[in-house]
């Protein structure tokens, strides 16, 4: 029994729920630390360990380890050691306990051997995951409650799918072992949706982009961390090389620019800055040479580090201002200068500048496109490299920290827990930069790949030196889209407005007939009878004919008098 | 997004501009491993940055009388959130 403590997850499991009882300083310690045990745990477990139990029929693996699972696992327990820290500044028990199990249920999900611990653990993160979109709010609203339950219908829909697709994979192959599906395996296209929906790719993307805004400064820090790459895990295992992926992944990689650049909340652009770069991975999925899935793995490491680190600082800003909306913030430089520099590196992360994270890890996908002749996708991939320049690269920064101050309120310094946090996130985002190897020697298929080539270096600083110089000269001549509050439409358009509209119009068009039905009944009733009375008296009660009639009258007047009750 | 005051200092716009001229000749006396064509011809990847970047914030500046509504387009309350000064 003792074994299974050494499971990473279960360890998260136990704390968070330690932590969500305990007090402040009990309860913060139990939160770092838990993590940090996690990390020393599983860098001791041997490449190949597994725990096994009997389930029915079938074996069922809670912990494999691999080195696909290991890379995200380890990143996972990274992040959740990181955002604790940053939470420790808001100090709420359910930050430290749904945090934890939600970290937990993440680190269980791609350490799982089998498809129906993937389930439990895939559910799992939807229920801690929603904990933390409610605890936004310190009294939530009902518009707030209503967008909670958004997201946990789209959450527990996507696990419904994934058991839809796991129960005919078990049926069909005889084992629930995880491994590699396909899309033309049994199952196949409802593991490839509920990937897909929790992966947010195109259409199925606005629980995102609705829900993520919605929670504390470190909450949304905690869910742009899991959540989606769990689901990138889960496509690199089950979908290596799967050709409808590479389209996907342009699409994904592009269509969420121009929204960002209309959005004026700054934790919503970076959400589709997240979705965009979630976009990169699935692409380099799809074209699923090893040097593809390495860079995909590599990737998501990277962007679970700069994601969170841009999420803090802008969670810093909504700590200390209070709001994240673009048109009122400006000018915080001089009152959070430290912040500011942490923004500055996560942004140049995201923006792959030579010597941060992104850089050494987004050049794999990017090249291995160009290796494979995808002309394509590698402009698709180019397009989208600027877009997130120009959003969560420039955009953001100037907008909180640069450009004309709004608000005379005085504003001070994030809290130390939170500046500890980013200067951590930070050094991790330049130490990959500078030090890829590390990195690339964790990856699945061991790629030697060298980044810092003349090529490279030259492309790349040519692309994001001359995007920032049309960025700055529109800015110069105003040309730059303004910032102003109100709602961006996306596609939760279609089942916020679009869908109830239809059903309204649905519901009086079928009103109205109903009526219509009513009223010719009661026509019929009250001059029915008398044609009735009439053609009995005329006929004197015989003749075949009349019978008939009359028994073919009353029934339609029976039928009719049903339709309307109905 | 708007436009700065005009006390913004202008040495750093020179020096983007001389980074941008810099990358530029640096490609040029680069010997380049191209997969596409493309890649080599001089100054692409400056001019697809430079493109993509207007053409992004021209489509922008399109689809926003089409996709932005008021705040309270949804029915919700603003988002708003109480200080921290401690």
């Amino acid at each position: 029994m003792i074994e299974w403590l050494l499971h990473p997850a279960y360890q998260l499991f136990a704390a968070g729920l330690i932590a969500a009882v305990a007090g402040r300083r009990v309860g913060g310690a139990i939160a770092v630390l838990a993590p940090l045990i996690g990390i020393a745990t599983l860098i001791n477990l041997p490449d190949g360990f597994g725990l096994s139990a009997g389930l029915g029929p079938y074996t069922i693996q809670p912990l494999r380890v691999d080195r696909l699972g290991f890379v995200f696992a380890l990143i996972f327990l990274i992040a959740a050691a990181l955002s604790q820290i940053f939470a420790l500044a808001e100090n709420r028990r359910v930050l430290r306990g749904a945090g934890l199990i939600y970290a937990g249920a993440a680190v269980g999900g791609v350490l799982a051997g089998d498809l129906i611990s993937l389930f439990i653990h895939w559910e799992l993160t939807a229920l801690a995951s929603v904990m933390l979109v409610w605890d936004g709010q310190r009294k939530p609203d009902d518009a707030h409650l209503r967008a909670g339950l958004r997201y946990l219908l789209l959450q527990i829909i996507s696990g419904l799918l994934l058991l839809i697709g796991a129960v005919m994979w078990i049926r069909s192959t005889g084992h629930a072992r995880f491994e590699h599906i396909g899309f033309g395996a049994p199952g196949g296209l409802w593991f490839l949706l509920a990937f897909g929906l929790k992966c947010a790719f195109p259409l199925l993307h606005n629980w995102m982009h609705d829900a993520y805004p919605r929670a504390s400064a470190s909450g949304t820090v905690m869910l742009s961390a899991f959540t989606t790459k769990l689901a990138v895990y889960a496509l690199a295992r089950g979908f290596a090389g799967t050709d409808s992926l590479l389209w996907i992944g342009a699409l994904m990689a592009t269509l969420p620019i121009v929204l960002s650049l209309l959005e004026n909340d700054l934790r919503r652009v970076l959400t589709y800055g997240l979705n965009s770069q979630q976009g990169f991975m699935v692409a380099g999925i799809g074209i699923g040479t090893p040097l593809a899935i390495d860079g995909a793995s590599a990737y998501a490491f990277a962007c679970v580090l700069y994601m969170a680190l841009l999420f803090m600082a802008t969670g810093a800003v909504l700590h200390r201002t209070g709001t994240t909306q673009a048109s009122e913030l400006g000018g915080l430089y001089r009152s959070m200068p430290l912040t500011t520099l942490f923004c500055i590196v996560g942004a140049l992360s995201i923006a792959a500048f030579p010597l941060f994270s992104g850089f050494a890890t987004k050049s794999m996908i990017v090249s291995a496109a160009a290796y494979e002749h995808e002309l394509w996708l590698w402009l698709a991939l180019l397009l989208a490299s600027v877009g997130v320049l120009l959003h969560a690269g420039l955009r953001t920064p100037y907008a909180a920290f640069f450009g004309p101050r709004r608000s005379s309120a005085p504003v001070r310094e994030a809290p130390w827990p939170m500046l500890v946090a980013m200067a951590l996130t930070a050094l991790l985002c330049i130490a990959i930069g500078v030090f890829p190897q590390p990195l690339y020697a964790l990856l699945p298929h061991e790629s030697s790949y060298k980044v810092f080539t003349a090529d490279h270096l030259i492309s790349q600083l040519q692309l994001l030196l001359f995007g920032s110089l049309a960025f700055v000269l529109a800015l110069r001549v105003g040309l730059a889209p303004r910032s102003s509050r109100g709602v961006v439409l996306d596609s939760d358009w279609l089942y916020r407005r679009a869908a109830p509209a239809i059903w309204r119009v649905a519901l009086s068009v079928w009103a109205g007939l109903m009526r219509l039905l009513g009223a010719c009944a009661r026509w019929l009733l009250r001059h029915g009878q008398k044609i009735f009375v009439e053609s009995f008296s005329e006929q004197e009660l015989g003749g075949v004919w009349s019978l008939t009639s009359g028994a073919a009258l009353l029934l339609i007047l029976l039928g009719v008098w049903l339709l309307q009750l109905l | 997004m708007t436009a700065p005051a005009n006390k913004t200092p202008r040495w750093p716009l020179w020096l983007l501009i001389a980074a941008c001229a810099l990358s530029l000749i640096a490609g040029l006396f680069n010997h380049w491993h191209a997969h596409f064509a493309a890649e080599a011809w001089p100054g692409f990847f400056a001019l697809i940055g430079f493109a993509a970047v207007s053409l992004l914030m021209l489509l922008a500046r399109l689809f926003a009388p089409l996709l932005r509504r008021p705040p309270q387009y949804y029915g919700e309350e603003s988002s708003e959130r109480e200080v921290h000064h401690d």
